[in-house]
């Protein structure tokens, strides 16, 4: 303002009284200027105080938020507990949920082209064109990665305490927190975003495959004689569904190549190969655009070629209830900033429900077993975000589905993360029981390995079924090696 | 603490100001001030806030007695060699200590065991504010400040104290005592602090993420940079060009805006840098007051251009290696310092003049300087360095684009123009030029006040709502 002084000894010396009152005008809007600002500035201010408005969850990007920090001494002169409140005051701003949805609003309108890219690209290991080494190389691996099972386990539970899963609350709001404990283990890589639909970046990590190589056929040479493995990789919808004129050169592994080449490394299990299938529907709805999960559709044509390696016929989609429930947003929808043209084509999520039963019991992770419940359930009025929890009740450590109409014995062993969630109630028909194991949180509350298991419910069929980007992720794969045993 | 997180914004900031203007007297509004300042630097640092108490106190205790020796005396001169040594020393151990030691085991071999000493925050700007109370009290350019706190206050003032601008004592002193802020003050405070906040939020924030994109993020694998393609590198330097000034003068912009809304008038830092036509003119409008620091408190001291050619050189080569230094302890800020003094010892021997001649020129020529100066400052591995300017002529056996690469810079091709936009004059200029007109013009008037009661407020709300999905976002140049 020193300049409008120096204008207005100017101008007086002019005798321009006319500016003179323009100098005023502008004095005055100044002081409009700071009310105006003052007032919003206060607004904000005084709502930040008001701590029933703050959210403790986090809808959209499925978390629980920070919590206000308990204090310490040492949490004090480190500098923890003040990061704490900074951390807890931003993280639980009210109108949080508006707020982020003006931001994406307002980023929308510069960053508009069809295509987009969210997250890093990782450059992935090359994929060797030979199966991997034979036996004695494989299980050296597989004692080195028994040796670290205990470390890594610790590891697990610690980013486990940082974002609480809350089994009881989830039980009468299905949804809710559901998967926190998930994204804490499996983080999304980059996204590609074109139009209304978005893809994973799958990047090939040579170390991790081989691990999940060992472990796998570990599983094979312990349970030989007592029961068929069975393992299957599935693709992401990068692999199948994204079209050749943008997957041509860009940065994401070969799925089929990478697939291709664990299945050749795996001799003592059965492979079962659903790339080429996936591939000939791929014009079906078979993965979700907003969400990184494929659908049951897709997951039912993993099943005919599980069924095809076993000799069985498989039961056609007919046999099945359809369940329907739209307004789908998923995984991708959220980390990808809320881009308004996926909240305005949502997915929808189809479920089949078997005919035999709809009833599933489900042990949490707080080590409460709960009978009854329902193996599709209704999310007709659960959240936007929520939706692919209608399987299966969601992840969780262990889970038996019991067919009234057999009565064989037969029984068979899931081992799975999210992928397999949509996958396991086309087995119903198959098994008098199915068991479903999240190899993630299960030895957190049952400390049996996998043959013991096999033992104890005479299972004669052990089903490895996970997600292309879980056998690049060094603490899924430890977790998988750290069961078979 | 830092000024972009909400908690500052919302609570700290409307806090401090409500119970500034509820007291009355200057004393009063000193001590909320020092009681606001340190409460905000322990936040950050609860147990080196002990340091920065310590520090001033002793160079206060030593310019006290300073002012009562003989001007020019040995014996004041002995008393601040003693407050220079005391701070340069705790300065030397606190953001050297462990970067002299590695580089002593690598040549002897000793010491065994580096101690991993925490870089206080703030300390390389408070220490030079010091630096400036102590010198200017020898030489008499400032009055000596008897009260303890008032002194704490200069040092420790929350705008400043952890990242400049590096305001010297004796500029604000008349205003630490006695200060009134006129209306007009304040609400141009209050502007500056919203542009700041802004650029900060939204412009250092988005070209952040198209760097680190186009780049590698930060504690990224840098073998990455080798597969990056021709375009991914020249777009990504560029954004984090436009990053690192958006960043750190939206820092400047927030100190001097909150000055001014209690009447401080503190010394500009940035006046546009990226408009310069020449290295020297770009270090006097980069970071103005590290740069007349080093002028009035190194150069000078050392002869300046006053002791012949060789003896210039060696001034500036001194000067420059310590400027690299001083953002930070390791050998890549040591490179890009005397990267700069190359280039200002060629301008004051013979480029200056020729790069008069052509204004398009002169303007291209800084805009490469210190465009390639930005790599050497980013990555503080040799390897990253070498792979980087290698991709960027097509070195490493990559397209000259990839999908990545034009995807992401065709998503932010509009926020980079308009980042690019807010390096240059021209918005000011508008705004100016309106502000003008206004006076006279009742339609200029009209668009002014439009523009003068919602810019500020609509660009504190798009903050707001950057900020809240984005808890963390430091500046940059808290590491120094």
């Amino acid at each position: 303002m020193k300049e409008s002084n120096e204008k207005k000894s100017d101008v007086a010396e002019n005798g321009e009284k006319e500016i003179l009152s323009g100098v005023r005008r502008l004095r005055i809007l100044g002081i409009f200027n700071i009310r105006i600002f003052m007032l919003v500035l206060f607004a904000f201010f005084i709502v930040s105080l008001i701590i029933p408005l703050r959210p403790s969850y986090s809808e959209s990007e499925k978390r629980e938020l920070a919590k206000f920090p308990s204090f310490s001494f040492s949490a004090l002169f480190s500098g923890d507990y003040f990061d704490g409140i900074n951390e807890w005051y931003a993280d639980t701003f009210p109108f949080r949920e508006a707020l982020t949805g003006l931001n994406a609003r307002v980023s929308a309108l510069f960053g508009k082209t069809d295509v987009q890219i969210h997250g890093t690209v990782e450059q992935g290991d090359e994929i060797p064109d030979l199966p991997p080494e034979s036996e004695d190389s494989s299980s050296s691996e597989q004692t080195e990665h028994q040796g670290t099972e205990s470390g890594e386990s610790s590891e697990n539970q610690s980013s486990e305490s940082s974002s609480p899963s809350s089994s009881e609350e989830s039980q009468s709001q299905p949804g809710s927190g559901d998967t926190a404990a998930d994204n804490s283990t499996q983080t999304l890589g980059a996204l590609l975003i074109n139009g209304d639909t978005a893809y994973e970046y799958y990047n090939f990590v040579r170390s991790t495959a081989d691990s999940y190589i060992a472990a796998i056929n570990n599983a094979g040479k312990l349970l030989e004689g007592k029961a068929t493995v069975y393992d299957i990789i599935v693709p992401n919808s990068m692999g199948i569904c994204a079209p050749e004129s943008i997957t041509s050169g860009i940065n994401t592994s070969d799925q089929k190549k990478a697939i291709n080449y664990m299945y050749s490394g795996m001799n003592s299990v059965k492979t079962v190969p659903v790339f080429d299938t996936l591939k000939a529907h791929r014009n079906e709805y078979i993965y979700f655009r907003t969400d990184h999960h494929w659908t049951a559709l897709g997951a039912y044509y993993a099943y005919c070629e599980l069924m095809k390696a076993k000799g069985v016929s498989p039961s056609t989609l007919d046999s099945f209830t359809v369940r329907e429930f739209p307004g789908y947003l998923g995984s991708f929808y959220t980390s990808s900033g809320k881009l308004p043209q996926f909240a305005a084509n949502p997915d929808t999520v189809y479920a089949y429900q078997p005919k035999e039963t709809n009833s599933i019991d489900v042990l949490y992770e707080n080590g409460v077993w709960k009978y009854g419940q329902e193996i599709i359930s209704d999310m007709t009025t659960a959240s936007q975000g929520s939706k692919y929890l209608t399987f299966i009740k969601g992840d969780r450590p262990l889970s038996i589905i019991k067919n009234p109409a057999l009565t064989d014995g037969s029984a068979c062993v899931v081992i799975k993360e999210s992928y397999g969630n949509a996958f396991v109630p086309f087995l119903v028909s198959h098994y008098q029981n199915v068991y479903i194991i999240d190899y993630r949180y299960f030895s957190k509350v049952d400390k049996r390995g996998l043959v013991q298991f096999c033992t104890d419910t005479g299972a004669k069929d052990v089903i490895f079924i996970n997600n292309v980007s879980a056998t690049r992720s060094k603490s899924l794969v430890t977790s998988i090696a750290g069961l078979v045993r | 603490m830092v000024f972009s997180s909400l908690f500052f914004i919302f609570f700290f900031l409307p806090l401090n100001l409500l119970i500034y203007l509820s007291v009355k007297s200057i004393k009063a509004k000193n001590r909320v001030m020092l009681i606001f300042s340190l409460i905000f630097y322990a936040w950050g640092e609860p147990v080196y806030i002990l340091l920065l108490v310590g520090m001033t106190f002793i160079d206060w205790w030593l310019s006290l007695r300073v002012s009562v020796c003989e001007k020019g005396s040995k014996k004041a001169r002995l008393l601040l060699a003693g407050a220079v040594f005391a701070d340069l020393l705790l300065l030397g151990i606190f953001k050297y200590g462990t970067f002299t030691l590695s580089n002593l085991k690598i040549l002897t071999g000793f010491p065994q065991h580096i101690p991993d000493i925490m870089l206080p925050i703030g300390i390389s700007f408070y220490t030079f504010q010091l630096l400036t109370y102590c010198v200017d009290v020898y030489r008499g350019a400032a009055p000596v400040q008897k009260s303890f706190p008032t002194l704490l206050l200069y040092v420790s003032m929350f705008h400043q104290c952890i990242a400049g601008p590096i305001v010297r004592y004796k500029d604000i002193n008349a205003e630490l005592e006695n200060r009134r802020a006129t209306s007009d003050d304040i609400s141009a405070g209050i502007n500056r602090f919203a542009v700041g906040l802004a650029k900060k939020a939204l412009i250092a924030n988005t070209c952040a993420v198209i760097a680190d994109r186009l780049l590698i993020a930060d504690g990224g694998d840098i073998s990455l940079l080798a597969s990056r393609s021709v375009l991914s590198l020249w777009v990504g330097v560029l954004a984090f060009s436009i990053q690192i000034y958006a960043d750190f003068s939206a820092y400047s912009d927030m100190a001097i805006g909150m000055g001014k809304m209690i009447g401080i008038h503190y010394t500009e830092n940035f006046d546009y840098p990226y408009m310069s036509r020449s290295v020297s003119e770009f270090w006097r409008r980069w970071h103005m007051t590290l740069g007349s620091f080093f002028r009035d408190y190194l150069y000078i001291p050392l002869g300046g251009s006053r002791k012949g050619l060789a003896r210039m050189v060696l001034n500036l080569f001194i000067v420059w290696a310590l400027t690299g230094l001083w953002h930070g302890a390791s050998w890549n800020f040591v490179l890009w310092g005397l990267y700069f003094f190359v280039f200002i010892a060629a301008e004051k021997l013979f480029l200056g003049r020729a790069l008069e001649k052509n204004r398009v020129i002169s303007h291209i020529y800084l805009l490469v300087a210190v465009y390639f100066g930005w790599i050497l400052f980013k990555f503080d591995d040799m390897s990253a360095i070498g792979s980087v300017l290698k991709g960027m002529f097509g070195l490493n056996g990559n397209p000259l684009s990839d999908f990545e690469s034009r995807t992401t810079v065709m998503s932010y091709i509009v926020m980079l123009i308009i980042s690019v936009i807010a390096c240059t004059p021209v918005i000011r200029n508008i705004s100016e030029r309106l502000k003008y007109s206004a006076l006279n013009s009742g339609k200029a008037f009209a668009v002014y006040s439009a523009a003068q009661l919602v810019i500020p407020v609509v660009l504190l709300v798009l903050s707001a709502a950057a900020l809240v999905g984005n808890s963390y976002n430091p500046f940059l140049y808290f590491r120094f």
